[in-house]
């Protein structure tokens, strides 16, 4: 991938996953989980996986990031509530000191381990006809099982969701 | 600006994650949390997608497409209960969803 | 190629799509006035002129793109500024965004070299439509929440909810027509739909699948917010996302309703109605005929301006008669337009009956006829939208939903079930 792109993307997606935990409103999250998604996206494009770089924007920035959007609408919060919301200092910071030490320790193995080129790949790799090859023959139970915890997860969601009589 | 390796990938995928991990610990709002959850979520799916690429191996991608669905799955039933607590205690603190605790 | 070159291609491939969208937007707005006002037994906008030239109307648009620039631009107090602010762009750059998948001409081939017609051809097609049309939902849900209003609000989430139910239907409609031709790629679904069923019948996919073309075109109508499904905008029972909006920030929203008509205009004739193809006529055939083709073309070009000459004549006179000030020659001022292009036409024949096509001439010709073709279609179809605009009665919000969830997400899944048993049996036959 072109450096520039991948540091424009990793750039963009630092600065808005920061978005997504320090904002106070809700619908900013939403927007910066937005950028976040689709940031991804184009890293997905460029590690040749041009099926899940449109799966991505379509599922998640079209269809998740828009649910929670719509439930924010509807709940309507009000701003006193999401002032008592505020981050918790002592307990953030905790959090954020513990995250970067594990982050440091991660990137030192990482970046300890040599890296070896990638492998050569034909020009199908990721796109829709090789994901659905693999999908319907190799991987078809989990799809199936996949596909039921769908229809589980509507079920689901309208039963709890739904006012009581 | 050197080549981009698979260990950029991995250490940006690393990074979001343990920004993620940060909001589901330090935040009270319900929604806020479910959106950290999400992008660890994501995050991993960029390490998927990274090692896949690395050994030409459609298998990350594949695990990523059904993190993906579960993850759709994951967030339509959080949101689900969240609008119930909503309708019921007219929160979304998660401090106070803690009746079990009592 | 080199990538410069490779720069330049796509740039103006990406500016002539944009320049199509753009100038699509003051027709259709034209179109919509014209034909609301003759099916209402009007006459329609007729005054504003520049020198006297008014073009039935056609130059109404600018004076109404005047008004609204020069309006005050109001942000009322207490909105939400961020987002009220993003949602206009928002909504008119994703209605621009879609239209890179659409093909509005077949690959060009110069020698080696294939320059495909379409500003983003990766076999991911059909999926960048769905996937940057649910982006669409954004800027109507910042509308409505951001600003801050009660009425907003609720014409943003009875929109949003309409948009997202409708999706639904819109993308199960258009499976069969991807089994059939095992591909995502618009331009491959295009060449596809050139073939001939049992030897005579265009394979157009209204014909392969006539069941999920009304279902699309039903629900890709609910997605362009247009009547008989404009509830976000229903000006007798609410007041839709935009009603805080005004100025630039208005224009903005109504136009990006337009972009959005042309590009479902432009998805349903690649999809249903044989795209930029001539029925009868596939590329190959059309390469090698184009210089009948060309001729052809620019007899048109004669013949047509020397028929509408003889009532622009009269209509001369009439006006003669009927003004004093400059609008007298706006009838004389369009016969010259007309006697020049006829006179295009025919210096055209002779040079193209003297110079014969050569080289890659044939190529470009077939590109440019396409283009043509698709352009027409297009036309037509955004004047499709208004005709079911002013034709048909609004839904009311429950009747919207129980159609679309209660009866066309069902069918639409009927559909894709009978087009693998009519698939499986054709190939068993084979």
């Amino acid at each position: 991938m072109n450096p520039i792109l991948f540091w424009l993307f990793a750039a963009i997606a630092v600065v808005s996953s920061l978005f997504v935990v320090t904002k106070r409103s809700p619908m900013a999250n939403a927007l910066a989980l937005a950028l976040v998604m689709t940031a991804l996206a184009g890293l997905f494009a460029g590690l040749s996986a041009p099926f899940l770089f449109i799966i991505q924007i379509l599922v998640y920035t079209g269809a998740v990031v828009v649910l929670i959007i719509f439930v924010i609408m509807l709940l309507n919060l009000r701003p006193e509530e999401l002032k008592l919301q505020a981050l918790q200092k002592g307990k953030f910071f905790a959090s954020a000191v513990v995250a970067l030490a594990l982050t440091g320790l991660v990137l030192r193995l990482v970046s300890a381990e040599g890296s070896t080129p990638p492998a050569a790949v034909p020009a199908s790799f990721g796109t829709v006809e090789a994901i659905a090859d693999e999908l319907f023959t190799t991987y078809l139970l989990p799809f199936e099982v996949v596909s039921f915890i769908l229809l589980v997860g509507i079920i689901g969601a309208v039963v709890v969701a739904k006012r009581g009589e | 600006m050197g080549e981009i390796t698979t260990g950029h990938y991995v250490a940006l995928s690393v990074v979001l994650f343990f920004i993620g991990s940060v909001g589901v610990l330090g935040r009270k709002n319900a929604i806020t949390v479910l959106m950290s959850v999400e992008l660890m979520l994501n995050a991993v799916n960029l390490a998927l997608l990274a090692f896949s690429r690395q050994w030409g191996n459609h298998a990350g991608q594949m695990l990523a497409f059904f993190v993906i669905a579960v993850a759709a799955v994951e967030a339509a039933v959080g949101l689900a209960i969240l609008v119930a607590i909503f309708r019921l205690r007219e929160t979304t603190n998660l401090d106070d969803m803690s009746t079990l605790n009592e | 190629m080199n990538p410069t070159m490779e720069w330049i291609v796509s740039a103006g491939r990406a500016a002539l799509i944009w320049l199509v969208q753009l100038q699509l937007i003051p027709i259709l707005i034209w179109f919509e006035r014209k034909v609301s006002a003759y099916m209402q037994d009007r006459t329609g906008p007729n005054r504003a002129h520049i020198l006297g030239i008014r073009l039935a109307g056609v130059i109404h648009n600018i004076a109404d793109v005047l008004k609204l620039f020069f309006k005050e631009d109001v942000t009322p107090p207490g909105v939400r500024k961020f987002y009220y602010l993003l949602a206009p762009f928002m909504a008119m750059m994703i209605a621009l965004m879609t239209f890179a998948v659409i093909p509005f001409a077949d690959t060009l081939k110069l020698g080696s070299l294939e320059i495909p017609m379409q500003v983003f051809s990766h076999n991911v097609g059909m999926l960048w439509i769905f996937a940057i049309g649910s982006f669409g939902i954004f800027g109507i849900v910042f509308a409505g929440w951001g600003a801050n209003s009660k009425f907003s609000l609720l014409g943003g989430i009875r929109s949003s909810a309409q948009l997202i139910s409708y999706e639904l239907t819109l993308s199960l409609s258009v499976i069969g027509l991807i089994m059939i031709f095992g591909t995502l790629q618009l331009n491959e679904i295009v060449r596809g739909q050139g073939g001939l069923l049992f030897g005579f019948l265009p394979m157009w996919g209204i014909v392969l699948q006539p069941l999920g073309a009304v279902l699309f075109i039903t629900s890709v109508i609910a997605e362009t917010n247009r009547n008989p499904f404009d509830l976000p905008e229903a000006e007798s029972e609410i007041v839709g996302y935009h009603v805080e909006y005004s100025s630039v920030k208005f224009a903005l929203f109504f136009m990006a309703e337009y972009v959005n008509i042309v590009v479902a205009s432009g998805v349903m004739t690649s999809l249903f109605f044989g795209g930029y193809g001539i029925p009868f006529l596939p590329t190959e055939k059309l390469i090698e005929h184009a210089q009948p083709v060309l001729l052809g073309f620019l007899a048109a070009h004669v013949i047509l301006p020397a028929i509408l000459l003889v009532p622009c004549r009269r209509w001369s006179k009439r006006l003669k008669q009927l003004y004093t000030d400059a609008r007298r020659i706006e009838a004389d001022f369009l016969s010259a337009v007309l006697v020049l292009m006829a006179l295009g036409g025919l210096g055209g024949i002779a040079f193209f009956s003297l110079n014969p096509l050569s080289g890659y001439g044939p190529n470009i010709v077939a590109a440019i006829v396409q283009f043509a073709t698709f352009s027409a279609k297009l036309t037509f179809f955004g004047f499709f939208f208004v005709w079911v605009r002013w034709t048909l009665p609004r839904f009311r919000y429950d009747q919207l939903m129980d159609l679309g969830w209660k009866l066309m997400l069902p069918l639409s899944l009927v559909n894709i079930f009978i087009t693998g048993l009519v698939l499986l049996l054709v190939d068993s036959l084979k």
